[in-house]
């Protein structure tokens, strides 16, 4: 891609708060139609990102290229946006009618284009029957259709989202997930949402932005930040992740306490003795019974410290041998619990696919 | 990293129009506040002829030993009707808030009446009850009604209400659930009100001691009429200057009123920051339980304390219609033919309301307007903080340093405003100042509940700001402008410390006139003057009371919540 034809293009954006840098050197490109998730801990400057984007703040340096217009010193009012809050931010003396009209009201529509459009943006969201009401007499869920209603009223180019979910149940929340994306494709609209809800972002985005402490550390596709996450940080925020302590000992192997695992697949380029982290994801991990042949790649004797029933998955907390300080997660299906007759103080064997494996320099 | 120069997101219309607004309000606080209160340490550091002598008044000041005493007195007053208030207040508001006594909501109307009436009229009801002709000049023993007995009374009376609001406010924020702990620790209610109740009430408490130091050592009314032989600084300052005609000596005062105000004032700050600090979101609001003698024991409290109240006002009442006290007691309107009385006439009364009436609309806008442009603007921070911090001198300045600091500013005749001196003009714009402060904490507390987001939302739909402002964020705060419009309007009217520098010959109102006619010997016409002034705030309170709740009822629907599951 290009950024050419991107539809906007952050370069360099830093953000200081006096000593503090809140955003450092963050650059970015969006597609047209694409929905893009700033992704991190709160704190990150992920919503620093996007009010940059609005105008809201200005950047301490940085350009923001929006439609090839650059926009980097533009008040709000002169950019090209719609944005819904976490607060939703609707007038709640305004019925649901007069909230969606608002900023169509200005732009010297006649009253009766004002009306087809609310119309049609109240069907859109599924509000018929509620556009009389006030949004204090409105579940959260439907506030938060108004909300995203009336950030596209004026059809801007570009909608911003700012944790627009975390104000809701979890049920409410992943229903919602699925009409704002549903929506979104229907109108092909350039999104970016801001939230601190991994899994809300892997169901969401096209592509993911994983902030931490005002820098990127990783953007890409929800499968590649996942299966191959670039950094420590990454790895921990996104999923669950076993982190062993351990010292490369050449030839792509790593050695965890006495035990040596191929990692050859692994990205990092290590050199002999170099102190790393080997991580590898708790449903990766595969078991067997204690009588498998151990002499396959990766493959180690284990004991069962204690299992954790978690609905559709078990949780086995696991050790390379009685008593030693290293432990790691494995999770699998309660079929496989069953079938390998795994239980507390059990021996089995374990496997980590080299595929699976990832190795940071510690 | 090349460090370009920073960037600076260019000027938008709103952005412009509010920085021009920002500006304006900025010159008017110059004006209207700074310019005059300079030009009172200006003053006191001239001689009569314009030429700067430094401490020089200070020193004749301090060489005057009937002047420094009243430095002494006023400390003694504000000392004893602090401990005595708060003492009182303290009490019935216990009684509002943590018994289970009936009639609670009447108490607590009763409670605030004295907002109703000039500090002059507890002064001279004062008169007729224990005066050298009061009906209950026996309780004396012997002792003066007119001096520091009579003026500690007088303000007892006429802080009470104050008090009381704040009291009960630090009183029911309590947590209900250190109060359950206490009884399951079988803990003695005594202890549990030393240890529990007293400590959460501290901050409160304190708050309210400064308040009530503050109104009693910069109150006119009443040292006025009940003073007697004993002087205070606002009467002093008064003296001088209308008395004396010695400018330079009343701004000498002025100053030296003002180091025990301002020292105060910063001490209620301070203690009010950390009372709003106290209340945690877990908290779980107290409910006093039923108990038969202590509810009854509360119960009797409230009314003698009403009866005293209505004691007061009564008498004041009373003797206005009275013919002529104590000889000929039998009723009738002779006191109200105020235009047959020297200092006072019925077109005193009629500017009265008027300047009220404007003080009240005019100040609602302007206090609400520059409040909002101060809290809701997205630029210019340093000039909002400072326009803030502005907002609170006035409150920080007692009436009589505002009047008189007015005097000196508008009466120059080299000050091209010069013209509003000693009209209506001058007299709105006082008022509004002197009062400015209560109003603006109302308009910013109300417009900090609104979403900040709004002007953000306002500003991506590009809706300009004044139409945001226009349709949502004025009509939500319909009550916050409802409260401020009646707090201007009582104030206006009952006061008499700013304006009694500022009025003219046809700008003469009503609390004036209750001075200047209880100057003149007529008592009981002063007592029928500042009655008029009691029944028009009482009349206009019921008014706005039944207007509040109607606009309230057809504007207010959409706060009525009723929650559709999802």
């Amino acid at each position: 891609m290009s950024s050419s034809d991107s539809y906007l293009l952050i370069q360099n954006l830093t953000k200081r708060f006096g000593e503090f840098e809140a955003l450092s050197q963050v650059s970015l490109e969006v597609d047209q139609s694409e929905l893009i998730c700033l992704l991190g801990p709160s704190g990150c400057g992920k919503t620093t990102v996007l009010r940059c984007i609005a105008g809201l703040e200005t950047p301490t340096v940085g350009t923001i290229v929006q439609n090839g217009v650059d926009i980097t010193s533009l008040p709000p009012e002169d950019r090209d946006f719609g944005i819904v809050f976490q607060s939703y931010a609707l007038f709640p003396n305004l019925t649901v009618n007069e909230n969606l009209g608002f900023g169509l009201a200005n732009r010297k529509l006649p009253k009766q284009k004002i009306q087809e459009r609310v119309q049609q943006l109240i069907a859109t969201v599924g509000l018929e029957g509620h556009s009389d009401k006030y949004p204090g007499q409105l579940s959260g869920g439907q506030q938060q259709r108004v909300a995203l209603a009336r950030a596209l009223a004026t059809s801007p180019g570009l909608l911003l989202l700012d944790e627009p979910l975390s104000a809701l149940d979890a049920k409410v929340r992943q229903r919602l997930r699925r009409e704002i994306l549903d929506l979104q494709r229907k109108i092909g609209i350039t999104t970016v949402l801001v939230t601190h809800d991994q899994e809300e972002a892997l169901t969401m985005g096209d592509r993911i932005v994983v902030m931490d402490h005002g820098v990127i550390a990783q953007t890409g596709t929800p499968q590649e930040i996942y299966s191959n996450p670039t950094t420590p940080f990454v790895a921990n925020f996104i999923g669950k992740m076993n982190f062993l302590d351990g010292i490369a000992s050449g030839n792509g192997e790593v050695a965890v306490n006495q035990f040596s695992f191929d990692c050859a697949q692994a990205t990092e380029t290590l050199s002999l003795g170099d102190r790393v982290l080997l991580c590898i994801r708790p449903e990766d991990i595969v078991i067997y019974n204690s009588d498998f042949d151990n002499n396959e790649i990766n493959c180690n004797n284990a004991i069962v410290i204690d299992t954790e029933f978690l609905g559709s998955v078990f949780r086995v907390r696991l050790a390379f041998e009685e008593s030693s300080s290293t432990e790691f997660i494995a999770e699998l299906p309660p079929s496989d619990m069953r079938s390998l007759e795994i239980e507390s103080g059990a021996n089995v064997s374990i496997k980590f696919p080299p595929e699976r494996l990832h190795v940071y320099l510690a | 990293m090349a460090t370009a120069s920073a960037i600076v997101t260019k000027y938008s219309r709103d952005d412009k129009f509010q920085g021009g607004i920002l500006v304006l309000i900025a010159l008017v606080v110059a004006v209207a506040v700074l310019l005059p209160l300079f030009t009172i340490f200006l003053k006191s550091v001239e001689n009569r002829d314009g030429q700067f002598v430094g401490i020089l008044n200070y020193v004749e000041y301090f060489q005057t030993p009937a002047l420094v005493a009243s430095i002494y007195n006023t400390i003694i007053i504000g000392v004893v009707t602090t401990v005595i208030v708060i003492t009182l207040a303290f009490i019935y508001a216990y009684a509002l808030t943590r018994s289970c006594m009936p009639y609670k909501n009447l108490f607590r109307s009763i409670s605030l009446i004295p907002l109703l009436a000039p500090s002059l009229l507890p002064a001279i009801a004062l008169i007729y009850m224990f005066g050298n002709q009061g009906y209950m000049k026996e309780l004396m023993f012997g002792y003066e009604i007119r001096g520091p007995i009579g003026i500690v009374i007088s303000l007892v009376f006429w802080i009470f209400p104050h008090v009381v609001i704040l009291l009960s406010t630090a009183l029911s924020t309590a947590d209900g659930r250190l109060y359950e702990v206490a009884k399951v620790l079988r803990t003695k209610s005594i202890r549990t009100f030393f240890k529990i109740t007293l400590p959460a009430a501290k901050y409160g408490v304190m708050s309210a001691c400064f308040v009530a130091f503050l109104y009693a050592i910069t109150d006119f009314g009443a040292c006025k009429v009940i003073g007697g032989w004993f002087t205070v600084l606002s009467l002093d300052i008064y003296k001088q200057v209308v008395g004396q005609q010695n400018f330079q000596l009343g701004s000498v005062v002025s100053v030296i009123l003002l180091l025990p105000v301002v020292v105060t004032f910063i001490a209620q700050r301070q203690v009010q920051r950390k009372q709003t600090a106290q209340i945690t979101p877990g908290s779980v609001p107290y409910q006093p339980k039923p108990n038969r003698r202590f509810d009854l024991l509360m119960l009797l409290y409230c009314i003698a304390v009403s009866i005293i109240l209505f004691a007061i006002l009564g008498t004041a009442a009373y003797a206005s219609f009275v013919k002529f006290w104590p000889y000929n007691l039998s009723l009738s309107l002779t006191n109200y033919q105020f235009n047959l009385m020297d200092g006072g006439s019925w077109q005193a009364y009629r500017n009265s309301v008027v300047m009220s009436l404007y003080t009240a609309f005019i100040g609602t806008a302007v206090i609400f307007c520059s409040a909002y442009f101060i809290e809701k603007t997205r630029r210019y921070r340093g000039l909002r903080s400072s326009l803030n911090f502005l907002s609170i001198v006035p409150l920080a300045t007692p009436g009589m340093v505002l009047g008189l600091a007015y005097l000196f500013f508008f009466n120059d005749p080299l000050n091209p405003l010069n013209f509003i001196y000693k009209t209506m003009i001058i007299l709105v714009l006082a008022n509004i100042v002197h009062y400015y402060t209560v109003p603006h904490l109302t308009a910013t507390t109300a417009l900090k509940q609104l979403d900040v987001e709004f002007e953000s939302v306002s500003a991506s739909l590009k809706v300009p700001f004044y139409k945001t402002f226009w349709h949502v964020t004025l009509p939500i705060c319909i009550p916050a402008l409802s409260n401020i419009w009646i707090y201007l309007f009582v104030t206006a009217i009952t006061t008499v410390s700013a304006v009694v520098f500022l009025y003219g010959h046809d700008t003469n109102i009503a609390a004036v006139a209750v001075v200047n006619m209880d100057d003149a010997g007529d008592v009981a016409p002063a007592a029928a003057m500042a009655m008029m002034i009691v029944y028009t705030a009482m009349g206009v309170r019921i008014v706005h009371w039944l207007l509040t709740h109607f606009i309230e009822k057809h504007t207010q629907k959409w706060r009525q919540q009723k929650l559709t599951s999802d």
